[in-house]
């Protein structure tokens, strides 16, 4: 058990490390980076919007080829995006699998079999119900990667802050960002640093001392967390959540992103009637 | 002109006194070396200057002006014009790429992205470290992490420079560039206060060395008069 803790926080930071520190392609030049962050968020958002509103698998098809578009122009690495994106559509495809039967008993069938006297398998509608979930999850974090990623935290949470999101928000996000970098590297030297001294030592004896693993991360994260509070308070913070002095004029950048959103409501709203 | 005027301080950690009747004069232009043991309070006296936590008791004025309203907003003014550089830099860095680190105070001073790109071009061309700017503080080298953390304070231009061990961790190269950072922004006018357990680099730099230990002042003086009294750096545990 203890071991398994052990191995399982390892595995944890540095699952993060790699996913999460290698990513910053905010001062790349890109499409998304050299937009406005201010109607970057509002389209990106929009489109995530229109993913999960519209129920329509080909149009949701369409919308996640435009995140790709997306990534490819902000100069994300692929790499980088599909380790990051692997995951999620995993999870999604293990909870939307059941749907595929529904509703249970009830044609068209795509595929159906005999079972204990009742007629069941996998329905059209299920299989579209289950596509369009796994799709729209996909689709969805696919804009929230361009989002993250591409605007960048810090010019995100000034965007943020000028759209006038509450500062509770903005403050908390950006606090548990800070705060997950932080502890994430602080675990990980702490595990190695354990490694280290327990090289030889028997390991019965070494499992005693891993109760206080969990309580020390703990501890430590209150600790590092007052200190690094202090030291952004040293450097001006005060509660709140200046955004940067920015440029309000748009550039064509700006109009160009705002026109691929008009272009993509207006091909679906055309094919629909 | 006095800068600060800290008269009878003491300041405790969850009741345990860690500073006891602190009394010190600070004026503007000075260059000053806290010395002392670990755990002597240096850290906290630091922290005290740069108004983050507000003392026990006694008082302590800040440019003619008694500071005794610690909320954040109240205390944003000043802040602009202290700036202290932590002894762990990993607190210090905490944003995804140093770049921001540096840009962190520049932000919530208000500047212009233009202005804030600015310093950070020029900052990280005199401290070395143009090619550490986009990567995750994380993967930098501890002196590398100080040398950003020191950087992330420099940005914000303060008048008052406090830094926490600022060679600790440096290669004899990069010790050499941070003492005559210090040493040129003194010369350009501001007040340098730095702890360090370090004699050697303080030797011919500062011009006032204040021994510290458990918790109080023990001695107050020049860098010769100081440096001079082996007995007193023995019991101190500086030699
Ligand atoms: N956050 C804290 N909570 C409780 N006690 C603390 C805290 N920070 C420091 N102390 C205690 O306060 C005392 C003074 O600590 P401080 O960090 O100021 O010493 P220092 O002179 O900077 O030492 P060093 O040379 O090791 O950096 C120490 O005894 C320490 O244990
Ligand atoms: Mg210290």
């Amino acid at each position: 058990m203890a071991e398994y803790l052990e191995k399982t926080l390892e595995d944890l930071s540095d699952y993060f490390r790699s996913v999460y520190f290698s990513g910053d392609f905010s001062s790349r030049n890109g499409l998304v980076q050299r937009a406005n962050p201010d109607v970057a968020l509002i389209i990106l958002i929009s489109f995530i919007v229109l993913a999960v509103t519209i129920s329509d698998i080909y149009f949701i098809a369409f919308l996640y080829l435009i995140s790709i578009l997306f990534i490819i122009l902000s100069g994300i690495d692929m790499k980088f995006y599909l380790r990051s994106i692997v995951f999620i559509p995993l999870f999604t495809a293990i909870i939307a699998l059941p749907y595929i039967f529904y509703p249970f008993s009830q044609p068209p069938f795509l595929y159906s079999m005999d079972l204990l006297g009742f007629r069941t398998g996998i329905t059209y509608s299920g299989l579209n119900f289950s596509l369009l979930l796994f799709l729209r999850v996909i689709t969805a974090v696919s804009f929230m990667i361009v989002i993250t990623y591409g605007i960048g935290f810090r010019r995100l949470l000034g965007a943020m802050k000028s759209l006038g999101f509450p500062d509770v928000l903005i403050n908390m996000l950006s606090f548990t960002y800070r705060y997950i970098f932080l502890i994430v590297s602080q675990v990980h030297d702490m595990l190695l640093s354990r490694k280290s001294k327990m090289c030889h030592a028997d390991r019965k004896i070494a499992n005693r001392w891993q109760s206080y693993l969990l309580g020390h991360i703990f501890y430590r994260s209150h600790f590092m967390g007052e200190n690094m509070y202090y030291c952004m308070v040293s450097r001006g913070y005060d509660g709140g959540n200046p955004g940067m002095k920015k440029r309000n004029n748009l550039t064509y950048i700006d109009l160009s992103l705002i026109m691929i959103f008009i272009l993509v409501v207006t091909t679906r709203v055309i094919i629909w009637w | 002109m006095c800068l600060y005027i800290l008269q009878d301080i003491s300041f405790s950690y969850n009741r345990i006194r860690v500073l006891e009747g602190i009394n010190l004069r600070i004026s503007r232009g000075e260059f000053i070396a806290i010395v002392g043991p670990n755990g002597a309070g240096k850290s906290t006296l630091l922290k005290i200057l740069d108004f983050l936590m507000p003392p026990d008791s006694g008082s302590i004025y800040f440019m003619g002006k008694k500071i005794d309203d610690f909320h954040l907003k109240s205390l944003s003014s000043i802040r602009k014009k202290v700036g202290l550089v932590f002894q762990d830099p990993d607190v210090e860095l905490f944003s995804p790429t140093v770049r921001e680190d540096l840009a962190f105070g520049p932000i919530h001073m208000g500047l212009e992205e233009n202005d804030i790109d600015e310093r950070i071009r020029d900052v990280s061309r005199i401290l070395n470290i143009e090619h550490l700017l986009d990567k995750p503080p994380f993967y930098l080298s501890d002196g590398e992490k100080k040398k950003a953390a020191i950087a992330s304070v420099l940005t914000m231009d303060p008048e008052v420079l406090m830094v926490d061990e600022p060679t600790a961790n440096l290669d004899p190269r990069s010790r050499r560039e941070i003492v005559s950072i210090l040493k040129s922004m003194w010369k350009g006018g501001k007040t340098i206060i730095i702890s360090t357990h370090e004699l050697n680099i303080i030797n011919d730099l500062v011009e006032r060395i204040i021994i510290m230990n458990s918790g109080r002042i023990v001695k107050d003086g020049n860098p010769m008069e100081i440096l001079g009294d082996k007995k007193l750096l023995e019991e101190n545990n500086l030699i």
